[in-house]
């Protein structure tokens, strides 16, 4: 047959050809998944709330720095509890809203919650503090969401948290062990975290078993073969990420700033005995890994609203948002801190 | 060193330029030590008993093609024999004996106590050891002569792209094509990345995804629940996953061969196409299938000495195939399953005077004898995936039991859709691949649209590659 494949001589110049029709076939794949994942997100309001600066929707850099004319800032950081499917505030627009009615000075409050996010997520989440010196942070995720998939893979299909993972400077403040348990370093996981076709993959596989370890959770199944039946307690390996958020959080945002961590407000009538305990649970570990020194505090807001101000079990009405932010409000109002806000004013 | 672990990635493209610059002894000198390096990646112990079996068997060889004494010659075959399936016992076998004759002497009513030794297998031992034995038995028939060159025989046997997982090859095959430098076209190179990246593709996208649903089914914690249309659906399931995780071995195998301008044996020619039992083996694992017929059938007689006989020369080498992959009732059960069935297709074809060409081109009334056949293989699946043999016998009564034939227990109904249209997908691919229909497709010869299709493979490896890899079944035979 009349074909260069049959040439020996033409050896490397099929192999180049090949490969130049490799690339640009690739790129144009590869362009396509990225239309098709970002395409896949339908938030409606993450890009439109200026004070919810969510890591959704892919790599959207419009977090601003820290405003001069801020005088107070605040972060909160939950699961999708910090946020609401319509259009109205969050409780973090309402405790801002608060603070600067009820003060002289400028508060700012943003809102980094992220849908789903785990133990793993909020770890490396809480190095994007090094660009913001924070006067405040409000760590509150589910308890439950917090240990679930502990040794999984870092979801991408929902974020793109772990970029932060692989930049330079955030990924200086990971801890060592992080950094290996979660092979950080392995290039295939860099793939898989950092191109289109990984965050497709990652947006369908990932969400498939979620849902199917949720499912075997609720059947209480016990597998010897299938290894992403993670069971969604309390272990060593999910208490680790506490200390890790401990030890970790005053080197990212400053010796200053203040820490409450803690658990949301919950819908308790729609969650069983075992859930319960599982968010229960959180308090007693952040108790049990709080650190004596430091502005580290733990804070309980499980049974903090009314379960009548919830439209499912974890998700608030416009007056549960306003109701925790009241709580949250009350609480910030018995911390040193403000005092020191009040007292620069 | 597995095929699709990020070590290989680095490890071949070294070899293969390496490759480039090399010929004659240093070449041979340089793959043998790469093989040493992939075989030994994870247990360098176990590189010793490659060396045993190549030093016993190059000295054999050697001493057998210098006598003409027939009486010498077999003690010499004897003695690897021996020596071969020896290492094999040890490594494979021990453990089963041992509990055997504890089993034995306490229906006695003798205690022995035994203890059991520990081994653990090294892989690829059974893919080998039956390699070498090959080579012996070759030059014991005067079918090839011995080799003098020792570099040469140790890569035979220690080739690095078939070694853990096949096919195996026979010495007169392989070893004249190590001996000197194959010449090597853009052709071969192009075949040659491709059938890996394919291979790939089969093991990461189709083996492991189908092994989701498949490990669901016959998860022994889900044995209470599991219903008659689930394990069927799991088992037909799992003689694809089977079938793409190994023959993904073979093609990633035969690649790599290609791309030093070696070519290997093929080990599968779309078995599930084939309309007899008879016919699947000779389309499934054709390497250890003709190695069983050639070393073991025919020296029993084959076909020679009558019916009765052929059909138990049958049902021996396929009760000692079933022990090839392991000392375990359900390995020996799936063999003896398929002896039986190809026994008595032989007894029918003789009443009914009909034989069988699977050469002959696919008609539409084929497709019953195809179903058939692979209803006929699944069976055997069962054994071969079961947790045990009681979980195996477990699973085949539920067929039968009327209250598991309620649709869903263990997958819920996203799981089932999934499964099913997965399957669906692999049988319209494995007729479209078995039936020729993409020809056209696989003739294309510029280069530009093969880099193209190669595109494709990474990016649908990319997105569809399961998050569990499993090992590659046949690695623990």
């Amino acid at each position: 047959m009349n074909s260069p494949l049959n040439k020996p001589s033409s050896m490397i110049m099929v192999m180049v050809r090949a490969l130049i029709g490799f690339i640009i076939a690739f790129v144009l794949i590869e362009v396509a998944s990225g239309i098709l994942f970002y395409s896949a997100f339908q938030h409606g309001n993450s890009y439109d709330d200026p004070t919810n600066p969510l890591f959704a929707r892919g790599w959207v850099e419009y977090t601003k720095p820290r405003d001069e004319e801020d005088d107070f800032l605040i972060i909160v950081i939950a699961n999708s509890q910090g946020r609401r499917p319509d259009e109205g505030p969050y409780y973090s627009q309402y405790l801002e809203q608060l603070l600067n009615e009820n003060s002289d000075k400028t508060y700012r409050v943003l809102n980094w919650s992220m849908d789903g996010a785990r133990a793993a997520e909020y770890v490396i989440i809480l190095t994007r503090l090094i660009d913001y010196d924070p006067d405040l942070v409000i760590l509150s995720p589910s308890g439950e969401n917090f240990v679930v998939h502990y040794s999984n893979p870092i979801q991408t299909y929902n974020n793109d948290i772990t970029r932060l993972a692989n930049r330079l400077p955030y990924r200086n403040y990971l801890p060592e062990e992080f950094l290996q348990r979660h092979s950080i370093y392995d290039p295939l996981w860099m793939i898989l975290h950092n191109t289109n076709l990984g965050r497709l993959h990652q947006y369908i596989y990932d969400g498939r078993d979620w849902s199917r370890n949720q499912r075997n959770q609720r059947e209480g199944r016990v597998d010897n073969d299938v290894k992403f039946y993670q069971r969604q307690h309390w272990t060593e390996d999910s208490e680790r990420y506490v200390q890790e958020i401990f030890s970790m959080f005053p080197v990212v945002a400053g010796e200053d700033a203040t820490l409450l961590f803690g658990e949301m407000p919950l819908n308790y009538d729609a969650y069983n005995e075992r859930r319960m305990y599982a968010n229960e649970k959180f308090i007693e570990v952040l108790e049990k890994y709080k650190p004596e020194q430091g502005n580290l505090y733990v804070f309980d807001a499980v049974r903090a609203i009314d379960p009548t101000l919830f439209y499912d079990g974890e998700h608030y009405y416009d007056e549960g948002h306003l109701a925790y932010a009241t709580y949250l409000y009350d609480l910030i109002q018995t911390l040193p801190i403000l005092e020191n806000a009040e007292g620069d004013a | 060193m597995l095929f699709n672990s990020l070590e290989f990635v680095i490890f071949l493209p070294i070899v293969l330029i390496v490759f480039a610059f090399l010929s004659g002894k240093p070449l041979r000198i340089f793959l043998l030590i790469a093989s040493y390096v992939f075989y030994g990646w994870a247990n360098p112990f176990y590189i010793l008993l490659l060396v045993l079996s190549t030093v016993l068997d190059y000295n054999i060889g050697l001493r057998m093609s210098r006598t003409e004494d027939e009486d010498r010659r077999k003690k010499l075959l004897l003695a690897s024999v021996v020596g071969n399936l020896g290492i094999l016992t040890l490594f494979k076998y021990s453990g089963f004996i041992v509990t055997s004759v504890n089993d034995i002497a306490g229906l006695a009513g003798v205690e022995l106590g035994l203890i059991p030794p520990t081994i653990i297998l090294p892989v690829g031992i059974s893919f080998y050891t039956f390699q070498t034995l090959s080579y012996t038995i070759d030059i014991y028939r005067r079918k090839m002569e011995a080799t003098d060159q020792l570099s040469a025989f140790a890569l035979f046997v220690a080739f690095f792209p078939q070694l853990v997982a096949g096919p195996i090859e026979r010495a007169r095959d392989l070893l004249p094509q190590l001996m000197t430098k194959q010449p090597r076209t853009a052709d071969d190179m192009m075949y040659g990345l491709t059938r890996i990246l394919w291979g790939l593709t089969k093991k990461v996208v189709f083996a492991d995804n189908i092994a989701i649903y498949v490990n669901l089914i016959y998860d022994v914690g889900a044995l209470d629940k599991v219903t008659a249309p689930e394990i069927i659906l799991g088992t037909w399931l799992f003689a694809f996953q089977i079938y793409f995780d190994f023959s993904a071995y073979s093609d990633i195998a035969i690649g790599i061969a290609r791309m030093m301008g070696i070519t290997l044996n093929e080990n599968f020619r779309h078995p599930y196409l084939s309309r007899t039992v008879a016919e699947f083996w000779r389309r499934w694992h054709i390497s250890l299938s003709t190695w069983l017929r050639d070393y073991l059938y025919i020296p029993l007689g084959g076909s020679r000495l009558g019916l009765a006989r052929t059909i138990l020369n049958v049902i021996i080498v396929f009760f000692l195939g079933g022990l090839w992959h392991g000392a375990d009732a359900k390995f020996i059960v799936w063999g003896l399953w398929i002896g039986i069935a190809i026994g008595l297709y032989n007894l029918l074809s003789t009443s009914v005077n009909y034989k069988n060409d699977y050469e002959r081109p696919f008609v539409w009334r084929d497709i019953f004898g195809i179903i058939f056949t692979f209803q006929v293989i699944a069976i055997s699946w069962v054994f071969f995936r079961a947790h045990s043999f009681d979980v195996a016998v477990t699973m085949l009564q539920h067929l039968f039991a009327p209250e598991r034939w309620i649709p869903i227990e263990v997958l819920n109904p996203d799981e089932l859709s999934a499964a099913v249209l997965m399957f669906l997908f692999v049988v319209v691919m494995h007729f479209v691949r078995g039936l020729g229909w993409d020809n056209r497709l696989l003739k294309i010869h510029r280069p530009e649209l093969i880099g193209v299709f190669w595109a494709v493979l990474i990016a649908i490896m990319i997105i569809f590659h399961a998050d569990f890899t499993e090992q590659f079944i046949y690695f623990q035979f």
